[in-house]
């Protein structure tokens, strides 16, 4: 399979590294000299340099052998441009990302694929629907979610004082009779392990585990997490994720407060934003903060343009005694920093661009990915094909790659947390959390 | 900082690469019942499980930074080499280890300067293997490890980059592993027309194989005393000599015309127009200074031997046919220096290259033109596009190097007590991957005269010559080895 990457940002060169591995022959066409250079060195591609809406430089990169095309470059014309010009090159399927909601919500465009365009990423959409999970199941720091939002995988960081903590997991046998769940992996100094029933959890773990819906609330007791409802919200930032964010809160009936520095945004956001209100001030200077009553908020996003101030929105807004603070961060590298300054979740548009860019990429097969942070490891939703390997077989015998845990199998509606008898199904859903040597071989397995 | 653990592990798989092709050169050895076997497979074996240890007690996790991509480079040819020399050595070729070393090294950088006095008394194994080293070295032994070997696969953009000749290194298809095997696929391709065309002139299989070995890479090590000129056949000539042109070309061209037929990609190419007319004209000048002192009987044998020596020498090949020594001023001259310009980028042939040659004469145009009109902005371009101001600075400081190499290498010949013609000369040869120089080197003696440590310095310019300076030279920086 040969693919055409255009612009070698965060996302761009994210998606590359992962089609890279996945076996893709893949070309990345960027402006930038240094930053072409940088990926010529560091990933097994081809590089172009030049602009990825021009016909020449697609000619040149081989468009027209090409299967598919991903346009994640900066700018929303060129990522439109190239995908019209690489539908007459006759690529087959053809991603962009596109940030101005002009292109990416018009009813008119969006019908019947009107730019050449299969799937339009809007990051900004992407992004404030994390969040508002992220709100909404307060104890987390990250959420997937599969089958329609039945099957849940989150990540938490385990403080003292838990329940969970000085045993190994397999005396946790008679709680999951009751309420089965799947501790998939550990981050712990680091390292992703996958724990087995000797495993001890210990304070300052990150445990990602799978369960159902209707399971989670009494797995965070067991993990030592309160569930608390959430009333209250501070948005800080009014940019385009800022507002959208601010809707779908307003949306879920919660009250909100948006925090804007530029005067004349904020005039606009009063006028679109009806149930919200729009404060004029710094997002890092403690007074407004104060007295708007950041100690009271149940949640503080911090989403400003600048992720230094959305870091330090956050900090701040921890210490005063906001109960979750969420900021947006662009750079992937400094999320492992965020546990050390007691930040617990975070937001990063290329974690959640790129999610969505490999679920369509590897359409048909996966139903849904979710990625783990700094490890390339991926929970995938995976639909058991009638005639596959596996189909027909107990988990325990379809001969699973090591670094493949089954967290939860979907049976005629029915959600299962399998144990090692339980059977796939032909047609079955399948969520499968896997380490990235293992991704590929599952798909053979499944398809 | 260089993590040295990594770098003998890399540096280890290139060796395992190398080592079974030691093996090849048995089957001739049984046809023809010679005594060589026991070496060929001592040092196979040796050299097997040397770098299977190597291997084995060094750790293998992680991604090779730039330093150590060129480290490995470096220390993989030193090793090669090295290696590369014991079935020379274990079967008594050379009386001393420094000479089966220069052997191995003029081999794998495809110089073709040779130590060896009776060459036809030697064992066909032997010679087998001294002529594989050629093909193994013309197209890379870190892009052959590339092909055969996945486990280089992560950073192996560092390791193609310091041995592809060139300033850019440009890949045929997206993915290492798969451009290295397609160049390795190209060349054999290439390299079986000729062994066919060789056969249909008459020459032996093994003489057919050898010569290919040394066409190909550029090497110019023949099984003959007399090289070349041993057959005394003008079919074998010209075949031998238009290969010698083709691998003196890039092999991204060859590439696009055998995959994609792009034949018209030769005529647009601006290296292969100015080293196609680099040959030409010196070709003509060359047989005409030939008829003039009437050396030969007339012009087209005149022709034969000027198109041969001069495409053998500035693909730095090294074949003979003549003792150009015995060639008016003119000639020699000329092919001395031919020795300097070298072939294309991306082909088996050494020294400065058709490209930078050509790209300096384009930058000294520029600054004669910027002088007439300084107001003018001008732009330098190379095949229709921008040349970026590094690759200018690269281009110009390789050369700066390139010469200040050849001036202290020469200089120390002469401090060794060598005329100046063959200081001069034997340092060109070998630091332009030639082979065979003027003077006491010339096409009819060779280097076994030297003492051991004019050998050395040999061996150390045609090191230094086959990867292209920088990544020798980088290596005596202080900053190099800095944390």
């Amino acid at each position: 399979m040969k693919s055409v990457i255009i612009g070698a940002g965060e996302v761009g060169f994210h998606i590359a590294e992962r089609l890279t591995r996945e076996g893709h022959d893949v070309v990345v066409i960027e402006q930038d000299p240094a930053v072409r250079q940088r990926v010529q060195n560091e990933l097994d591609v081809m590089t172009f340099e030049g602009n990825g809406a021009s016909p020449s430089v697609l000619e040149a990169a081989g468009i027209q052998g090409a299967d598919l095309l991903i346009a994640v470059a900066d700018i929303d014309e060129v990522n439109i441009a190239a995908c019209v010009l690489a539908k007459e090159y006759g690529v087959e399927r053809r991603i962009a990302r596109v940030r101005d909601p002009e292109f990416s919500e018009h009813p008119f465009l969006m019908q019947g694929r009107r730019l050449g365009i299969d799937l339009m990423i809007n990051p900004t959409i992407v992004v404030a629907e994390e969040i508002l999970d992220l709100i909404k199941t307060p104890a987390a720091a990250e959420v997937g979610k599969f089958v329609e939002g039945r099957v849940m995988m989150l990540g938490l960081q385990i403080g003292p004082g838990a329940p969970i903590l000085d045993r190994p997991l397999k005396a946790l046998r008679p709680f999951h009779a009751t309420t089965p769940f799947l501790i998939v992996a550990v981050y712990r100094d680091g390292r992703l392990l996958i724990p087995d029933g000797g495993t001890e959890v210990a304070p300052g773990d990150h445990l990602y585990f799978i369960s159902k819906r209707e399971s989670i609330h009494d797995i965070l007791t067991l993990l030592g997490k309160r569930e608390s409802i959430i009333h209250r919200v501070l948005v800080v930032g009014g940019g385009r994720v800022g507002v959208r964010v601010a809707e779908l809160l307003e949306r879920e009936q919660l009250s909100v407060k948006l925090l804007e520095r530029n005067p004349n945004r904020c005039a606009e956001l009063s006028r679109r934003l009806a149930h919200t209100l729009v404060l004029c001030g710094d997002g890092t200077d403690l007074r407004t903060l104060e007295e708007e009553g950041i100690g009271t908020m149940d949640a503080v996003v911090a989403v400003t343009d600048d992720e230094a101030t959305n870091i330090l929105a956050a900090l701040l807004a921890k210490e005063q005694g906001a109960k979750k603070v969420i900021p947006l961060i662009k750079r992937q590298h400094l999320l492992h920093l965020l546990p050390h300054l007691g930040i617990d979740a975070a937001i990063s548009p290329r974690m959640a661009t790129a999610s969505v860019i490999l679920k369509y990429v590897r359409k048909g097969r996966v139903l849904s990915i979710f990625e783990i942070p700094e490890s390339d490891a991926e929970t995938l939703e995976l639909v058991v094909t009638p005639g596959s390997r596996v189909a027909g077989k107990a988990v325990h015998e379809a001969s699973l790659p090591s670094g493949a845990i089954v967290g939860a199998i979907v049976h005629r509606e029915e959600i299962v947390i399998p144990r090692g008898d339980t059977i796939f199904h032909p047609e079955d859903r399948v969520v499968i959390f896997a380490l990235p040597a293992a991704i590929r071989n599952l798909e053979q397995l499944f398809s | 900082m260089v993590r040295f653990g990594l770098v003998l592990n890399r540096t280890a798989l290139i060796l395992l690469a190398v080592a079974p092709f030691m093996l090849t050169a048995i089957p001739f050895s049984l046809y023809y019942r010679t005594n060589d076997i026991q070496a060929l497979a001592i040092s196979f074996a040796i050299t097997g499980l040397a770098a299977g240890a190597m291997y084995g007690c060094t750790p293998k996790a992680g991604e090779l930074n730039h330093r150590e991509g060129i480290l490995i480079v470096a220390l993989g040819w030193v090793l090669t080499a090295g290696f590369g020399a014991l079935p020379f050595y274990l079967y008594g070729t050379f009386p001393t280890y420094t000479d089966a070393y220069f052997e191995a090294m003029s081999g794998f950088t495809t110089t073709g300067a040779s130590v060896l006095g009776d060459i036809e008394a030697q064992p066909v194994g032997i010679l087998f293997w001294r002529s594989l080293t050629h093909w193994l070295g013309g197209m890379g032994i870190v892009v052959l490890s590339l092909a055969v070997l996945p486990a280089l696969g992560a950073g192996g953009m560092q390791l193609y980059k310091a041995e592809v000749p060139g300033p850019t290194a440009d890949k045929l298809v997206p993915r290492l592993r798969e451009t290295a095997k397609r160049l390795y696929l190209v060349y054999s391709t290439i390299s079986a027309a000729e062994v066919v065309l060789l056969l249909l002139g008459g020459m032996p299989l093994f003489d057919s194989l050898t010569h290919m070995f040394g066409t190909m890479g550029t090497g110019g090590f023949s099984p003959k005393n007399a090289s070349v000129g041993y057959y005394h056949s003008a079919y074998l000539e010209m075949v031998i000599a238009a290969f010698m042109f083709i691998a003196g070309a890039n092999f991204l061209l060859h590439y696009n015309a055998m995959a994609k037929g792009d034949l018209r990609g030769y005529l647009k190419d601006e290296e292969v127009r100015f080293y196609a007319g680099v040959v030409a004209f010196t070709t003509l000048t060359v047989a005409l200074a030939l008829v003039s002192h009437k050396l030969y009987p007339g012009f087209l044998t005149a022709l034969r031997h000027a198109v041969f020596n001069v495409v053998s020498i500035i693909t730095t090949t090294g074949f003979v046919t003549e003792d150009f020594g015995k060639w008016p001023p003119y000639g020699h001259y000329i092919l001395l220096i031919l020795m300097f310009i070298g072939g294309c980028t991306g082909s088996t042939g050494g020294a400065i290259k058709c490209m930078r040659i050509w790209l300096l004469l384009k930058i000294s145009y520029q600054q004669l033109f910027q002088i007439v009109h300084p107001k003018a902005v001008r732009t330098l371009r190379y095949n229709g596009r921008t040349v970026p101001p590094d690759v200018i600075q690269g281009v110009q400081s390789m050369f700066a190097l390139y010469m200040l190499t050849f001036l202290v290498t020469s200089a120390a010949l002469a401090a060794l007590g060598h005329d100046v013609v063959t200081a001069i000369s034997a340092i060109a040869a070998t630091l332009g991957n030639v082979g065979p120089g003027l003077g006491t080197v010339g096409p009819v003696e060779n280097y076994s005269h030297f003492p051991l440590a004019s050998k050395w310095v040999c061996s150390f310019a045609m090191f230094v010559g086959r990867l292209e300076v920088y990544s020798v030279v980088v290596l005596m920086v202080p900053e190099f080895w800095r944390r």
